[in-house]
């Protein structure tokens, strides 16, 4: 796959994250797939509220940390997938995710290592990074993967 | 007349079945290690996939514990959410065909109705109005009930679960899973204001909870610090946080206790099993002159003898679930439908 850098944002507090997620969103459509790369606490969930937002749900948007996807109503449909309790192929088999890639809905999915060698085809993926020496500052990049 | 209840519960990593009679438990199998070696030597996995695997197994050892045959009972109580769709959908598959074979109600149970019923089973004496915080790994909720079966979600967190704050902090001290447990441990001999970390209080909305920002400010204080040091105050750190995470599920609980008039107050769920919120709670609750109940062990962590009382509550009211009742993963619990 080749990749591409369509955004690149540093920003210093959260209506800079907001700005991030606005300017990007309008990559996103249905039956596409958004990787989301970044340490913990860095604001996976957090961005990811808005981007439903945006898109239009009126869902409330947790963290799936626990209940693995998250579905959020809205045309088209959202599903939020964190893969951070899923450690081996075995629980990835069992999850079927294989479900969502052909549907028309929208998947972002945090702690996507696990899966991301699977992905074979165009989807996009973000990174987070963040400075533990300045607690707000995020500096966040879209990439597109592409064949 | 309903007397004997199944229930059935597959929401998330647990595949658990009970019997209960009346208001009390005769069977109640959680899946484990121990049993997934007995059934095939699988080895306790998530998702839906597994439960299928062993849920005939696990409900015919629980009419086998309870000591009765499955024409004996009167109905059936099933979790049909919050959780993993493709998960609770193979416990609800199986309940209505259980439903169908034995020709007996069956009924779909929310799975937080549930845990604030595993109360009722260690506590039936439990008077309304009655609070109730639901904290576990998924969940972090506090629900008003002024009688049977009634809800009003008063306050819920806006985005991680307290349970997962734990989880997720443990992580970032490198300490292992579960991490409630062990960061309870090591608080025991810390001291809880070596460090002050933040308490989310959100504007206009008093009963809302907000665990990411804690997350966030412990992966920003341990990058200030070396390894070394971390090491060192590994118990201060834990009990610092600790104390942050659980002074804010008091003072909401309290402040809502008091605004509601309530009588009783509970904690349920996994997170009930902490033992600074246990004690402080207790303590707290006393001096607002009302009574405080916790769930046995047993009824905190997820089973399905919470969602047998629950349902018992519900078929005793009349109320059955159709045959085309769905699976949600994000049910809310006061628009439980029936």
């Amino acid at each position: 796959m080749k990749k591409k850098i369509l955004v690149e944002n540093e920003v210093m507090d959260l209506d800079g994250t907001r700005n991030f997620a606005r300017e990007t969103v309008k990559y996103f459509h249905g039956g596409d797939t958004i990787l989301l790369y970044g340490e913990l606490g860095s604001g996976k969930t957090f961005i990811t509220r808005d981007f439903v937002a945006l898109l239009g749900s009126k869902a409330e948007v947790s963290s799936p940390s626990f209940s693995l996807i998250n579905q959020y109503d809205g045309v088209p449909l959202i599903n939020h997938i964190d893969l951070y309790r899923v450690k081996d192929e075995t629980d990835l088999i069992n999850l079927g995710l294989e479900d969502l890639w052909n549907s028309t809905s929208i998947n972002f999915i945090e702690w996507p290592e696990i899966i991301e060698d699977q992905i074979s085809w165009p989807h996009y993926r973000i990174n987070i990074e963040i400075d533990l020496k300045k607690s707000k500052w995020r500096k966040f990049r879209l990439f597109e993967f592409y064949e | 007349m309903i007397k004997y209840v199944a229930g059935i519960e597959t929401s998330c990593d647990e595949t658990s079945a009970a019997v209960t009679m009346e208001d009390r438990v005769l069977s109640n199998i959680v899946s484990s290690q121990e049993i997934h070696e007995k059934f095939g030597g699988v080895v306790p996995e998530l998702a839906s996939r597994a439960h299928i695997r062993i849920i005939t197994d696990i409900f015919s050892l629980a009419l086998q514990k309870a000591g009765i045959e499955k024409d004996n009972l009167d109905g059936i109580a099933v979790t049909h959410g919050p959780g993993l769709i493709g998960a609770v959908l193979v416990g609800l598959n199986f309940a209505k065909g259980l439903s169908k074979a034995l020709n007996i109600p069956y009924i779909g149970i929310n799975h937080i109705e549930g845990h604030i019923y595993g109360n009722f089973l260690s506590n039936p004496e439990i008077a309304f109005p009655h609070l109730s915080l639901v904290v576990s790994g998924g969940h972090t909720q506090l629900v008003l009930m002024r009688e049977h079966l009634n809800y009003q979600i008063i306050g819920k967190t806006r985005d991680d679960a307290v349970g997962e704050a734990f989880d997720k902090g443990a992580k970032l001290l490198g300490l292992g899973y579960p991490g409630g447990p062990l960061v309870d441990k090591l608080a025991q001999t810390g001291d809880d204001e070596f460090h002050k970390f933040p308490r989310a209080f959100l504007k206009n909305s008093p009963f809302d909870f907000s665990y990411s920002g804690l997350k966030t400010s412990l992966l920003v204080y341990l990058g200030t610090k070396d390894q070394d040091f971390i090491k060192d105050n590994i118990s201060h750190i834990c009990a610092s946080y600790q104390r942050a995470a659980i002074d804010v599920l008091v003072q909401k609980t309290l402040l809502a206790a008091e605004k509601y008039k309530v009588k009783s107050v509970g904690v349920v769920g996994g997170v009930a099993a902490n033992s600074l919120l246990r004690r402080w709670m207790t303590e707290e609750i006393k001096k607002l002159q009302m009574r405080f109940y916790l769930p046995e062990l047993e009824y905190c962590t997820d089973n399905a003898a919470m969602i047998a009382r629950a349902g018992m509550e519900r078929l005793r009211s009349g109320l059955t679930s159709a045959p085309d009742l769905n699976a949600y993963p994000s049910l809310k619990l006061d628009t439980s439908v029936s």
